[in-house]
């Protein structure tokens, strides 16, 4: 008996990348999702704004898979970035030029921009990575096809050129810290980049790698925008486009248990009692909750050893500040909410507020991105704070709580002095609220850290580098799996594809 | 003996290294685990003839061995292993084997069902972070006891009687049967020999007390304390293969490729795909039919001992090697295990090219092998209940 061609657990940008993929080739899909709407890590909230509140990398293939051809300009608005400094002199970067709030130009001599062009062109290289499996997961079938895009991507090498492709090579393995102060004085410009770089990770600007990490970031091409109506109205959009695509959806129920009969899949037990019957499951949560549903029993001792060892310190939490009326900013021109705010003035002080987070601890001095949201007559100030870690000595009981959003307030007292006297209502959700809500280890960004060691062939384990998992059937959509996290769906569609090829 | 080299920092001693040291003529130590082994305490040919006909006595101590225990012990286990323990009562031992998720075997062992939930695995190979592994997200406990249980092996026809005149009642026990005393005293029905005899095992402290107790026992009847290079001609002429030796434990390996599936080691029998999943099951469910090589016993013509030697096809084609290769003395040829390239495994025409060394002359021969199907040497003696008293 089968319900479903296949089952999708867990509707964050990954499960739906999945479902909107399957169905557009006609397969029959459920997407099975335990909270009371989709969206998952990117559109989690309490009373106030979501958890994500920008786009960094939504991939245009996966917008295509949706039927959403026409999400563009009016969907989208593109958000400038302000890093703020303590002289009061704020720097506004747009479209990688950098000038300060009273006009003078910041890069005087051009190197930052040479810098986030480099960037883009990295970048345009590691979307092609990104928008295929890894290398060398491909079964002897298809390995032809492997070799051509290898060959592709070798060839998109060389076309950089010859000391270009050196340096690409020297790069991206380094750290961020020695990649921006060769070219750039520590400072607000260095201090913002490696906090991009660092967001989301267990890792601080000294750690080896992080280059990576920030071209991952600015892999479509630096640009950055937020969804015009919100993050809400943004991921209503794309429900309605799988729903569209006749998807259908359950939410609020929890799937329990993958059933499995002769090493196989045959469905998916929920936690209303009822059984959904399917060959194939994609699984989008985390390795350690599929492992629960799984079973352990039917993973091998390496693949256990591996889920057990995966890294997936959690390090980012969200405050959201209700603010009685929206502050003044009188050289900042334009709508407010069309910029966000880097509390980041060296990579020093990036690299300060990390070291804390290794011992357990959040900076007294930490690094935030906040924007301005209104949503009906609020005013909310909606902050992602790095290196708050999940696993917080003596635990996150209120007390911490109240003492993160007070090392939060205090800091951006530097550009908003009056900040105190406005907050009327404030939430803290800590990567632990995440890791419980949605089943995802440590409430990781990315389900598990994006580390050398843990990308490409070896995400998220090298076993399971082909979306492929234990028993016939199962497949890991989410972000642990290559490229990783973000509101960007490529996990999940690479998933899909792989499903799609193993089916034919 | 173990193949991991453990640093040379010394040897430890045993808890039986008064009595062994006293007994050494030979002074013939080797490395087992890190434990100073006898090879031989006087001289093979009376150990050899005293396994066989007599009694003998070897010290198992530096066996790992590891317990199991707790609620999901059961299941835990038959994920590891490729037999299903659930067959396996109460009170029984049972030989089992483990391989890693390509399908290679990591080591074999016995394995006790000492009780409800309640195991001990002995094995030749450090296995504790593997079985710490394994262990991970089940209810269980794993106990590391190589250093705290010490074991002696009593091998030979007069074996039972010995045990007998010490007090142990093991009428009733049938081969792969264990009995436990109130004093922690556990005696099995097992050995590494092919023939009667009984393993048993204690905590550390009782280790002279039972050295005493058996020996004294054995005055009358033959028992002679021996070392390895006896116990070795007993086990391939009893067809067992050893770690290191005729398998390579695939965590040991370092090349690509050394390690090798039960079917190419011809314990595929012991491989269970219809109890459900475990270790290495989805790639073996594909190897099962694709052995590279085959693991089989042969008489070799001649009497020189054939070990070591590369074996060709109609004298031309290299298609294998001998890895454990002896004079027998009891069946009286020679007799090897040797790895056969799969396509060649039924082929008429094999040859173990033997070279021997005789005062600065090399002598090269071609003996025929003919593959032999049965156990070499497998004396009634070690299946009958109750045994035979001497
Ligand atoms: C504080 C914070 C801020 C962020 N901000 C941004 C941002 O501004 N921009 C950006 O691009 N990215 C941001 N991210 C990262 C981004 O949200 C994630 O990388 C992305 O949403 C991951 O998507 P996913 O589909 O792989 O997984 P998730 O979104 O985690 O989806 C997994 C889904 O599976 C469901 N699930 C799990 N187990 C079960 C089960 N047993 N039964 C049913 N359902 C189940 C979960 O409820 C969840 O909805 C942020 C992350 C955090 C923590």
């Amino acid at each position: 008996m089968i319900d479903y061609d296949a089952i999708v657990i867990g509707g964050g940008i990954n499960g739906i990348a999945a479902a909107s993929m399957l169905s557009s080739k006609g397969k029959s899909v459920v997407i099975i999702e335990q909270q009371s709407e989709l969206g998952g890590m990117a559109a989690h909230k309490r009373e106030g704004p979501t958890a994500a509140h920008l786009l960094w990398n939504l991939n245009p293939k996966v917008i295509k898979d949706l039927g959403l051809g026409s999400i563009s300009f009016d969907d989208l608005t593109s958000v400038d970035t302000i890093c703020v400094c303590e002289s009061g002199n704020h720097i506004r970067v747009k479209n990688s030029g950098a000038f300060y709030l009273d006009g003078r130009v910041v890069d005087t001599d051009g190197s930052f921009r040479k810098l986030t062009n480099r960037l883009s062109r990295y970048g345009v290289l590691l979307k092609k990575l990104a928008e295929n499996a890894p290398f060398g997961t491909d079964d002897k079938l298809n390995s032809t096809q492997d070799i051509l895009r290898l060959l592709r991507f070798g060839l998109s090498l060389k076309l950089l050129g010859k000391s270009q492709m050196r340096k690409f090579l020297q790069d991206i393995l380094m750290n961020v810290s020695d990649f921006l102060l060769d070219d750039l004085p520590d400072g607000p410009l260095a201090g913002l980049l490696s906090a991009d770089a660092t967001r989301g990770q267990f890792s601080g600007p000294r750690n080896p790698g992080t280059v990576f990490n920030l071209v991952y970031r600015y892999g479509h091409g630096c640009e950055l925008t937020r969804p015009t109506k919100g993050m809400e109205n943004f991921f209503e959009l794309l429900v309605n486009a799988i729903k569209k695509l006749n998807v259908d959806v359950k939410t609020h129920v929890r799937a329990e248990k993958i059933v499995i009969e002769e090493d196989a899949v045959k469905g998916v037990e929920l936690a209303d009692g009822t059984t959904v019957f399917s060959n194939t499951v994609l699984c989008s949560s985390g390795l350690n909750s599929m492992k629960k549903m799984v079973g352990i029993s039917y993973l091998d001792i390496e693949d256990s050893r591996s889920i057990k060892n995966l890294r997936t310190m959690g390090t980012t939490a969200k405050v959201n500040l209700k603010l009685s009326k929206l502050p003044i900013f009188e050289n900042i021109k334009g709508p407010i909410n069309d910029c966000r705010f880097i509390v980041a003035p060296s990579v020093d002080y990036v690299d300060n507020a990390f070291n804390s987070c290794k011992y357990g601890h959040f900076s007294q001095t930490p690094v935030s991105e906040s924007v301005f949201t209104f949503r009906q007559s609020e005013f909310w100030l909606s902050s992602i704070i790095q290196f708050v870690p999940s696993k917080l000595e003596g635990g996150w009981n209120e007390a911490a709580r109240e003492h993160l959003k007070q090392v939060l307030v205090h800091s951006l007292s530097a550009f908003i002095p009056s900040l105190n006297e406005l907050i009327v209502d404030f939430e803290v959700i800590t990567p632990n609220d995440f890791a419980e809500d949605l089943g995802v280890e440590g409430g990781n960004w990315h389900h598990s850290e994006m580390s050398l060691d843990q990308i490409f062939n070896l995400r998220p384990t090298p076993r399971f580098s082909a979306y492929r998992a234990g028993p016939k059937g199962l497949y890991l959509c989410g972000s642990s799996s290559h490229p990783g996290g973000d509101i960007m769906g490529l996990s999940g569609r690479n998933a899909a594809i792989r499903v799609l090829r193993n089916t034919k | 003996m173990s193949i991991t080299t453990d640093p040379k920092i010394g040897l430890i001693d045993g808890p039986f290294q008064r009595q062994l040291e006293a007994l050494s003529q030979s002074r013939s130590w080797y490395n087992w685990a890190g434990y100073a082994a006898p090879s031989t305490l006087d001289c093979i040919e009376f150990e050899y003839f005293a396994l066989r006909n007599q009694a003998s006595l070897f010290d198992i101590s530096p066996l790992f061995k590891y317990r199991v225990k707790g609620s999901e012990a059961n299941k835990m286990l038959n994920r590891l292993v490729t037999r299903d323990v659930n067959k396996i009562k109460v009170g029984r031992v049972a030989y089992a084997i483990w391989c890693n998720q390509d399908g290679m075997l990591i080591d074999d062992g016995t394995l006790f069902h000492l009780g409800n939930c309640d195991w001990r695995l002995c094995c030749q190979e450090p296995m504790l972070d593997w079985l710490l592994e394994a262990a991970w997200g089940f209810n269980i406990e794993i106990i590391d006891e190589s250093a705290t249980v010490a074991g002696l092996s009593i091998q030979g026809p007069t074996s039972y009687s010995i045990l007998s005149i010490a007090g142990f009642t093991l009428d009733n026990i049938k081969p792969f049967d264990f009995y436990q005393d109130r004093n922690g005293v556990l005696i099995s029905r097992t050995g590494f020999t092919g023939d009667l005899g009984y393993e048993i095992f204690f905590p550390h402290e009782k280790a002279s007390d039972l050295w005493d107790l058996i020996w004294n026992s054995g005055s009358d009847l033959g028992l002679r304390a021996i070392g390895y290079d006896a116990v070795n001609i007993a086990r391939i002429e009893a067809g067992f293969m050893t770690a290191g030796i005729d398998f390579m434990p695939v965590q040991s390996t370092e090349y690509l490729h050394r390690g090798q599936t039960p079917f190419e080691l011809n314990i595929g029998k012991l491989v269970d795909f219809k109890k459900g999943h475990f270790n290495g099951r989805r790639a073996l469910l594909d190897l099962k039919d694709k052995p590279r090589s085959c693991l089989l016993r042969f008489d070799v013509g001649g009497f020189k001992p054939a070990d070591s030697a590369l074996i060709y096809h109609k004298k031309k084609y290299e298609v294998g090697h001998i890895s454990s290769g002896i004079w027998s003395p009891t069946v009286k040829k020679s007799i090897a295990l040797a790895h056969i390239k799969t396509q060649y495994r039924n082929s008429p025409a094999l040859f173990a090219e033997i070279y021997t060394l005789k005062e600065g002359q090399w002598i090269k021969r071609m003996e025929k092998m003919v593959e032999n199907k049965s156990p070499f040497y497998a004396p009634p003696r070690a299946k009958q209940t109750p045994p035979f008293k001497r």
